[in-house]
Order: structure tokens, then sequence, then C-alpha cells
């Protein structure tokens, strides 16, 4: 066993209140990040991975609320709740207070790098200056000292002559270098973590390339851990030393990257790697995941996956199945939420397989049902 | 000139019209010929008017356009997909639209079947719509959100006055069954759909004037990954039932190495390479196609690939580098033949270049300089003598004055235009314009490359 | 409920797809829940009932008598047809106070004016001059408008500096003068009430031209309008079947507010003498004749006052509620 977490996550659980009923966006999750290590959470658009990583922060807006579950970080408890009977949520004592969250936690121990850079930056103040202010915000600097520490943290980050774009406005930039803006900004209070929430999705592969070579760099140097936010499993393999796959709001595996990609463990995940392209080898025909991932409104009984899931059998449909550590590489877990392992005894060889999307029903029944569904809700 | 496709230099026009034979398997769908399409840079009453006091008259006229497309040729053959492919802002998608007549070339031909699609215009060109269509990459902008889906695919019949009012209410729900989705959709609006399920539709809209070709603007990069296989295998499905020949333009190289025959490899206006999926990809000879393919995250944690190979930042398309215009970031910038460096002397003095121009460096004293830089000894003769001329330059030995005074930069400038003066600019990759045929590895197609290291 | 869950709860779509993304029957549903729009539609309502019930009804008294004068209009009301309500010249009662006061009767629930004419039921007549003038000067400033904007920001370049630096130029002049001139010059010195309503909606042109210009000028990027192009669709098809149905939304909200600054504006040349000529009775023109009064008989200058304030804000209110209807941050 490893020595304690940075961030312990347990059962946390965000939901949205919407008039056609609640969201459950993150239902129930649970990880850890280590010191120094990138943790991934990878997953589909609707996945639930954003508001994950910012309700780590507490940074969810109305009609979004974390409704249970417990954030430590540190030995601090950010946050700590339980579901009570009539579906309201009973707040622990000894969590943080928003202020102390707001004004300790975030930025200082916690920063944010978002996907959009030029939305991150105010487009009327200089870049230097708003870098300037934000370490004048947070740490014990003033003056030409925060200038100067501002623009050693551009240098750091890989900005030619920081000296004199410190003065530019960030239309001057480039998206990258807006993006290494956003890097430096998120250093400078030298944070433990640094949650990148699709930083380099915007960005062109070979400025992408630039930014995994300068977040490795820095984080090699700082020993900051990530929790990184992706769509993109390139990406994922490139960076991540441990990974969570979400889907429709749960983690459906948990593993050491090399193991998701050589063990995976769940069906969810090997359809995934299965449905992409391959830049490093031509594949001749693409396997690709039948239908779409539903609602969170409305998520299927049992494993949220079994509609689309090659393997589902008929248990999958009835009992809903929780991740199971499978196995356990360098003193981490690899846990998977899916019957087809042994771990699991609910009788899923047994069980008689289910007649469903990824088995010959056609496609086009799929989407239409998906329509009348999505129809359904809008008028 | 389906063979020598994508032949842009000067080389290249001595043979424009002479079509070697011995590479005639298919057909040539599209032919395009020295295409250009330079933007003016803004728009307005005193469009380009700018004030300057030190000159006389104080007010003058700039008028630099910004050289989006920049002399490109390349053939599109019956029946394939050619995939395009480059970074943003290299002009790729400008390309996509100009072919298809949605912006007018500012010089070249496109010549579509036989006919000159530059030269097309009113009705003419409104006819010959019919015959090419265009897939786009957003879908929720791609779709009128104010009209049903029914009307949306018949629109191009509509405007072509093919069939009648029943006639194109069948088709429409025929195009509706044969992209995957419901013909009972045809009375719903878009918003009710998926991302993947509009992709769709635009597929149904583009296919209802029954086209010989389309052009295909990033149209999955929008999607999921499993969505997005969805709609590539639906692609394919489509142009094998129709015939279509696609030009499929993606910044994506995974997906590009899917779906495309033949990949067109894009760098600020010009095509830097152009070869089968198999060639391109497994025998890179532009040293651009390389850093781009070391560059994509490969989904396998066991593959360490270089990652971040390039450097510096692609310039200004209004003014771009004379010669090959991915010399200024090019790891395999070729030396001078005026001096007579080693490899190694060269790689040394190349970067030193490189950082004193882009100012990557901080001001250090000589010494320091040269130990960073030069670690076998800054190279002799003319050269050395250069870069110790550089280097007294931008060294704080002697001047305590501090580095953010104006005399201090004065002489950082002049020490970068004096490398790069002396150096990059008498490269033969400054001089000419590359475009060379490299003999294929995989299979026999040809394989074009605008690199000077192929000379 | 246009946008799926997941998208919102994943911060997917921008603004403008969720704002691209509503249909006309949305937006009807949003108005009938929404309180304040609401309440302006039934404000509005009475005052148009009310201003139709005049128009109709003077339009069967014009086949009954021929031209009519205001005295015989008030006589031409069925409800009032009672003999006692009729004003007869000679036994008029001129400057009665309204029902309410001591001295007032209900046989005249507002008073009369200082000729003895029924004060109410010119109210009723004035409100056709001026919510029909307010409504048909705003229609033509929208309709002339939008396609001066539509054209103009659709093209752009030479055609957009040409349409846009005239309409500029419209916009230059002060908009009161503006009609005046316009006014006294197309009608001859007449001061003819169509002259005034052109006139109106001249100085309405600039404003909703730049509006719809400035939403036409995103709408134009999206790509179903090169789709659009690339199909082969003729550009007056273009702008009359996707540009300007995308970029109405605004210029509605603007038009509903609009008519009740126009009701303003109409009040005020009538007032001047340049609206509605004698005898036809107008709110504005009513003001104009009390002022005389004020001191005598306050009542004269309170009820057009009243009437005007009411039904402008029947229209503020509606289009208040009809921005918020519209607007796609108020999302559910």
């Amino acid at each position: 066993m490893r020595d304690k977490p940075l961030l312990r996550v347990e059962n946390l659980k965000t939901q949205f209140v919407t008039e056609n009923g609640t969201v459950r966006a993150v239902d129930g999750i649970s990880f850890e990040v280590y010191e120094g290590e990138i943790v991934g959470i990878v997953g589909e658009s609707g996945a639930g991975k954003s508001v994950a990583s910012m309700s780590l922060l507490r940074l969810v807006d109305n009609p979004g609320e974390i409704v249970a579950g417990e954030i430590t970080y540190k030995g601090r408890t950010i946050f700590a709740a339980e579901e009570t009977e009539d579906g309201d949520r009973r707040l622990q004592d000894g969590v943080l207070s928003a202020e102390t969250v707001r004004q300790e936690i975030r930025g200082n121990e916690i920063a944010v790098i978002f996907q959009d850079p030029m939305e991150s930056l105010n487009p009327v103040f200089t870049i230097g200056g708003q870098l300037r202010e934000f370490i004048e915000l947070n740490r014990d600097l003033t003056g030409d000292e925060a200038r100067k520490e501002a623009i050693d943290m551009l240098r750091e980050v890989g900005i030619p002559d920081a000296e004199a774009r410190y003065d530019e406005y960030p239309h001057q930039f480039s998206g990258g270098m807006r993006q290494r803006v956003l890097i430096a900004m998120a250093l400078a209070c030298q944070p433990s973590l640094i949650i990148a929430d699709e930083p380099t999705t915007a960005l062109d592969v070979t400025v992408e390339g630039q930014i995994l070579d300068l977040v490795d760099e820095l984080q090699r140097k700082y020993g900051t851990s990530f929790i990184w936010v992706t769509h993109d499993m390139g990406v994922v393999a490139e960076i991540c030393d441990r990974v969570n796959v979400m889907y429709l709001g749960e983690i459906v595996e948990q593993a050491p990257v090399d193991e998701l990609f050589y063990e995976t463990g769940h069906p969810y995940t090997k359809a995934l790697l299965d449905s992409m392209p391959r830049p490093d080898r031509t594949v001749t025909d693409l396997d690709p995941i039948r239908g779409v991932m539903p609602e969170a409104i409305d998520p299927p009984p049992g494993c949220r996956f079994h509609p689309r899931c090659p393997d589902a059998r008929e248990v999958c449909r009835q009992v809903h199945p929780e991740p199971a550590e499978i196995d356990r590489v360098d003193g981490f877990s690899h846990r998977s939420a899916c019957f087809k392992r042994d771990v699991f005894d609910v009788g899923y060889d047994e069980s008689p397989p289910l007649d469903n999307l990824a088995r010959g029903e056609s496609e086009r029944g799929q989407e239409a049902s998906e329509v009348a569904s999505g129809g359904g809700a809008s008028e | 000139m389906s063979s020598d496709s994508a032949q842009s230099g000067d080389s290249a026009r001595t043979d424009a019209h002479g079509r070697p034979g011995g590479d005639t398997e298919a057909e040539t769908m599209v032919r395009v010929d020295g295409l250009k399409k330079y933007f003016r840079s803004s728009s307005g009453l005193f469009e380009g008017l700018s004030f300057d006091p030190s000159t006389f008259p104080p007010i003058h006229v700039d008028r630099e356009p910004v050289k989006a497309v920049d002399d490109v040729s390349f053939d599109i053959r019956d029946g394939e997909t050619l995939g395009l492919v480059g970074e943003s802002g290299c002009g790729k998608s400008t390309l996509g639209r100009t072919i298809l007549r949605l912006l007018t070339p500012t010089e070249g031909n496109i010549y579509y079947k036989g006919s000159d699609l530059a030269e097309l215009s009113g009705s003419d060109l409104r006819e010959m719509r019919s015959d090419i269509q265009m897939i786009f990459q957003d879908p929720q902008s791609s779709l009128d959100p104010r009209m049903r889906v029914g009307d949306i695919i018949e629109e191009p019949m509509w405007a072509h006055g093919m069939l009648d009012a029943e006639g194109r209410e069948a088709r429409a729900k025929m195009l509706l069954e044969k992209v995957g989705l419901d013909p009972h959709h045809y009375n719903r609006f878009p918003h009710a759909f998926s991302g993947g399920q509009r992709q769709r539709i635009n597929l149904a809209r583009a296919l209802s004037v029954d086209p010989d070709f389309i052009v295909c603007d990033e149209p999955v990069s929008a999607l999921d990954v499993s969505i997005q296989a969805q709609v590539l295998n639906t692609m394919e499905e489509l142009q094998e039932e129709f015939g279509l020949t696609y030009l499929f333009i993606a910044h994506d190289l995974s997906v590009i190495r899917y779906i495309s025959d033949r990949v067109a490899v894009m760098y600020l206006g010009n095509i830097v390479e152009l070869a089968t999926k198999e060639e391109l990809f497994e025998n890179p000879s532009h040293p651009y196609t390389r850093a781009l393919l070391d560059s994509i995250p490969v989904p396998d944690p066991r593959d360490s690939d270089a990652r971040g190979v390039l450097e510096g930042e692609v310039p200004s398309p209004t003014n771009p580098p004379s010669g090959c215009r991915f010399r200024t970031r090019c790891p395999k910038l070729i030396a001078p033949e005026a001096y007579d460096l080693t490899d190694r002397e060269w790689t040394d003095v190349r970067a030193f270049m490189r950082a004193v121009d882009r100012r990557t460096i901080d001001a250090a004293p000589a010494a320091e300089l040269r130990e960073a830089f030069f670690e076998q000894g800054v190279p002799g003769g003319d050269a050395g003598a250069i870069v110790e001329e550089a280097i007294e330059l931008v060294a704080t030995d002697d001047s305590a004055a501090s580095q953010r005074s104006a005399s201090a930069r004065a002489k950082w400038d002049e020490a970068a235009s004096l490398l790069v003066g002396s150096f990059a600019d008498q490269s033969i990759c400054a001089r000419e314009r590359p475009a060379y045929e490299v003999e294929p590895e995989f299979g026999d197609g040809r394989h074009f490359s605008a690199c000077h290291l192929h000379r | 409920m246009a946008v799926s869950s997941e998208s919102q709860v994943d911060g997917g779509d921008g603004a403008s797809g969720e704002v691209a993304a509503k249909t006309w029957r949305d937006t009807l549903g949003r108005i009938k829940r929404d309180t304040t729009a609401r309440w302006g539609l039934y404000v509005i309502s009475v005052v148009l009932v009310v201003g139709l019930y005049a128009f109709v009804d003077t339009y069967l008294s014009t086949l009954t008598f021929g031209a009519l004068d205001s005295y015989t209009m008030a006589e031409a009301i069925p409800i009032f047809d009672h003999p006692e309500h009729l004003p007869a010249p000679g036994e008029s009662q001129p400057n009665q106070p309204p029902a309410f006061h001591v001295d007032g009767t209900l046989e005249y629930p507002l008073g009369t004016d200082p000729e003895g004419r029924d004060y109410f039921t010119r109210l009723v007549y004035g409100s056709q001059i001026s919510v029909s003038v307010g409504i048909v000067a705003t229609l033509l400033g929208t309709v002339a408008g939008t396609v001066v904007g539509a054209v103009s920001g659709y093209y752009g370049g030479r055609i957009d500096d040409i349409l846009m630096r005239s309409v500029e130029t419209l916009y230059a002049i002060p908009g009161l003068i503006l009609i005046i001139v316009f006014t006294e010059f197309a009608s001859g010195g007449q001061r003819n009430i169509q002259y005034a309503i052109i006139g109106v909606s001249l100085t309405t042109i600039p404003i909703f031209a730049r509006i719809i210009r400035s939403r036409v000028l995103s709408v134009r990027e999206m790509d179903y309008i090169e789709a659009a192009r690339a199909a082969g669709v003729k550009d007056r098809y273009i702008i009359a079947k996707h540009i300007i149905p995308n970029s109405f939304a605004p210029v509605l909200v603007y038009a509903t507010l609009e008519i009740g600054v126009v009701i303003l504006i109409v009040a005020g040349l009538s007032f001047l003498g340049y609206g509605a000529q004698p005898p036809t009775p107008d709110w504005g023109r009513m003001l104009a004749q009390s002022y005389r009064y004020m001191h005598s008989n306050i009542w004269l200058s309170i009820w057009p006052g009243l009437a005007i304030m009411f039904t402008i804000m029947g229209f503020n209110l509606f289009g208040d509620g009809l921005q918020d209807a519209l607007d796609p941050r108020i999302d559910n």
C-alpha cells in the first residue's frame, strides 16, 4: 500500500435539478490522487467528467448541487455529506466553509486549467497584469517583486521574450501561448494539485505535443499532481499514470494506464479503444459502439452500459455492478464494474445473453428510439 | 496531371500540361492548377488606410493580403477519397471552399470534369452546384434551426428544380433511410437530434441532388469517438453505393488514415507532401509531415514517440517565408553552401540562430552563450566570424546597461537579422521553392514531396 | 426544452446554439408562461378591442350616414345610443366633471369637454388613431429596416457601406424635425396623417436596420447559410428563408417596445398639430386642446394622458416578456 493519498474522493454525487427531472451527472464515484501523479478522467461528452472535476472544488453552479460523498484533501475535508432519506443532504461536521475553500484551497492548493484559454483571460488587460494580480492576491508579493515573479513564470512555461510579452494582450498570443499563460497562472501559487479540464482539446497536434512536454517537465520539477480530464485516449496514453474511465456518471474502470490499454477490464473501455481510428497503423474496419449514450436523467437499470454492450447478459440488466478490484499492479488496484470478472459472484456465466443493440438489432431501430425519447422531451 | 499531383513549384509548372503516362488507373475528376486565394485583411470604407506621421504623405493605403491558399495544384481521381490534412490556419478549409466556388479564387484553375469552375459565375455556377456538394464541420450550425428536416434535405433539389413536391418528399425519405435515420423523422426540427444524427442529415442533404463529388470539411471532428466511427462507416457505405468522390478535410491524422486513399499535407497555404495513404504514413518524406506524425498522441502507453518536436510558431500568412514555407521551423533546414560546415557545426549554428531570432534565451555573458550552444567550439571560417559577431552583440559582458534598454533591444535585433540573413536566408530552402518526386516504398502511386532534402 | 440535459450539464452548447435551437412554437409557450408578457398582452388586447370596435363602428356609420363629424360619431355608438346621452347641439352641458365627482353624472362617465361632447366616447374613438398609427408606422419601419439591414449585412462590402451610411444620415437628423419637415413637404402643407405615419416610420428605419444587421452578421457565418449557397439557392431566397427568420427575434422585441414610443411621438405630433386633424378625435390632439383648460378642468388632460400611459405600458410589458422568452440565458 502506498502512503496516504493527496486527494480522496468517495461516493461523490452531483445532481442537476431540471424541469424534466433530476440529472444524475455524477453518480457515486470514488478515486484517489497520490502525490506527484497524473490521474486521468476520460469519457465521452455527457459522461460527467467535467462536473466531477469541478465538484472537487465545490465549483458547481445552480441548478447543480453536490448531494453526497466525501472529498478529503491533505487531511482536510473539502466536502462531506450524506443523503438523508427524504432526499435532502446533510453536511457533516468538520467540513471546510465555502469561504475557506475559496481562500485557502482554490488557487493556492488546487488550481484549475480550462479548455478555452481565451475565455479564461480577460481581453482588456495585459497578460502580465493579469498574472501579476493573481500572484499579488494569492502570495505575499507586491509591486516589482510580483512583476518579476510573473515574468519568471512566463519564462518558466516557455514563453519567448517574456519581458516584452508581459505587456501584451491575450489576443496577441496564439492559442498555444495562451494555454502556457494559463499553466503559468495555475503554477504561480505552487499548488499541490492542478485540475486540467481538456486543456489541449482546442489546440493543434504539434502545439498539443509542446504543451504535453511542458506539463511533463514541470511535473517532474515541482512534483505537482494533476487530474487530467479528457476525451482523448491518445492523450491519456501519453501523459497519465492512472486512469478513471467514466460512463454516464459512473467510473466503470480504474486502472494504471498500461493495464487499461493492455489488460482492459471493462467492455466499454474495450469498445472505446476499438472504435478509434489509429494514427500509428492502418485500420480497415472500425467497430463503432452501437447507439449513443443515454441521458443521465433516466439511466438504464442494472449496468448502465448493458444496452450497448456486446457481452451483456440478463443479469446485467437486473443487477448494478459496483467497481471491484480485479487485479493489483505496483500497489495500485485495477477496478472494473463488469460482471464478466469472476470477483462478482452473480451468475454471469449462467445468465442468458441479452438481445441488445450490439447484437444484431439494427442501429436505425435504436436511433429511432433515441430520437423518440429525445423528441418527447423537447415537445 | 494525375501523376504529378500537387506539384506546385516552378519546376512543376513546366510539365503541368505534359501528362506523363503509366499512371492512369483512374480518371481525374477534379484538377486544381495553380490555385491561389488571397484575402484582403480588412473591409470597410477606410480599408487598409493607415496613418504614419513619420512618413510623407502621412496617410497611405496598405493592402497586404493574407495568402490563405498560395499556388496549389493537385488532382482528385474518380471514386477516391483524398485526405487533406493540416493544422488550423493552414488554408485547408479555404481550399475546400474555393474548389466549391463558395469563394472566388484569386488565381488559378479548377477543372471539374473538364470545365473550369474558376471561370463560371451566376446561373452557370448555380447549375454546377448540383454536381458538387459539401458537408460541414459543426453539426449545430449546419442545419437551419427553424426548418424541418424534410425541408432541409429538399432544399438543394428545390433550388435546382428537381422533381415535384411529392417526388422530393419521397426522395428525402429514401435518403433519410440511406443515411441511417428513420424516414418518420421527416417532420422533426433539427434540435431533436444528436450531433451524430445531425451529421447524417447533412449527408442526406448533400446527397439529395445526386452529386458526384463531395467536399467534407471536418465532418466528424465535433463528434465523440464512438459516434465518429459510426458516421465514418456510413460515409464509406454511401461512397460505395452512390459512387462518390470525397475531398476529406481534417486535422485528425487518425481519421485521415482511416478514410483516405491518398493524403495531401498542407502547411501555410502550400501542399508540402502528397502520397498514397500507406506511403505517407509509413514513409513520410517531408519534415513537417514527420513532425505531425510524431506529435500525435498515440493511444498506446508503450509507444514512446517523441512529441512536441516542432518549435516556434507558424509564421504569418500575410508575409510567408520565401522558398519552403516550413524552413523557419524545419529541424532539417539545409546548411547554406557558402560555408563549409560539418553537420554538427550546422546543428549548433542553427540552434543558436533560432534561439536569438525567437528570443527563447536570456542575455548572458559571451562565454556562457558559447558553452550553451557550441560545446564543440564555435566553427571557424566565415561562419564562425558571423557567429562571433552575433555573440558580441547579444552578450552582456561589457555593457552594464539594463537588458531592457532600447539599445540592448536594437543590438539583439541586429544580431538576429545578421544570423538569419547570413545563414537561413542563404540556404537553398529559402532561395528555391521545392517540388520533388520521391521513389515510393509502399505501393506504386506517385509520391510528391516539397522538400529540398530530396533534390 | 430544446437543450438536452446532457449538454447542459457538460456546459456543451454555446448560447448561440441554444437560441438557434428555439422554434417559434417554443417561444409562444414561454410567452404563455411569462407573467409580464401575459399582462402586457391583456392590456394590448383591451386597447386593440376598443380601437377595433371604434373602427368598425365608424366604418358602418359611414356607410349609413356618409361623412361624420365628431358629434354624429358619438351618436353612432350603440351603447350610448340612449337619447339622454346625446349632447345635442344647444343642450350640451360643457365641462361636466367625471361621474365619481360630486357634480358628475353617470351619463358622462368621464365628463364632457368644453364643447359638451362625451369625453369617454372621444377617448374610445381616439384610441383608433393612436394605436393604428403606432402599429402601422412601426410595421412600415420594421419591414423597411429589416430589408435594408438584412441585405446590408448579408452582402457586406460596398452595398453595406452605401446602405448603412445612408441610413445613418437619416439617423443623424432629429426625429421630430424630420417628421415635421417630411409631412409638411410631402403633403403639400395639408399635414395629412398618412404622411405623418410615413414620416414616423422613416425615423424608425435606422434603428431596425442596425439591429437586424448586427444579428445578420453572425447568422450569415452559420454553416447552414453556406450550405444553402453550396446547394445553389439564390441569394434572395437565402435572405428570405434563412437570414431573416433567424435574425428576426431581437427586431420583434424592439418593434413591440417601439410601438409605445411611436404612439407617444404621434401624440406629440398631434399636440403640435401635425398628426390627426380636426375633428378626428386623437389622444394627442385631445391633450393639445385640453391644456388650455388645465386650471378649470384638469380631467381633460388626465384621461388622454392615462390612456396613452396605459397603452404604452401594455406594449412595454409585452416587449419585456417577449425579450425574456427569446433570451437563451433564461433557460429552465
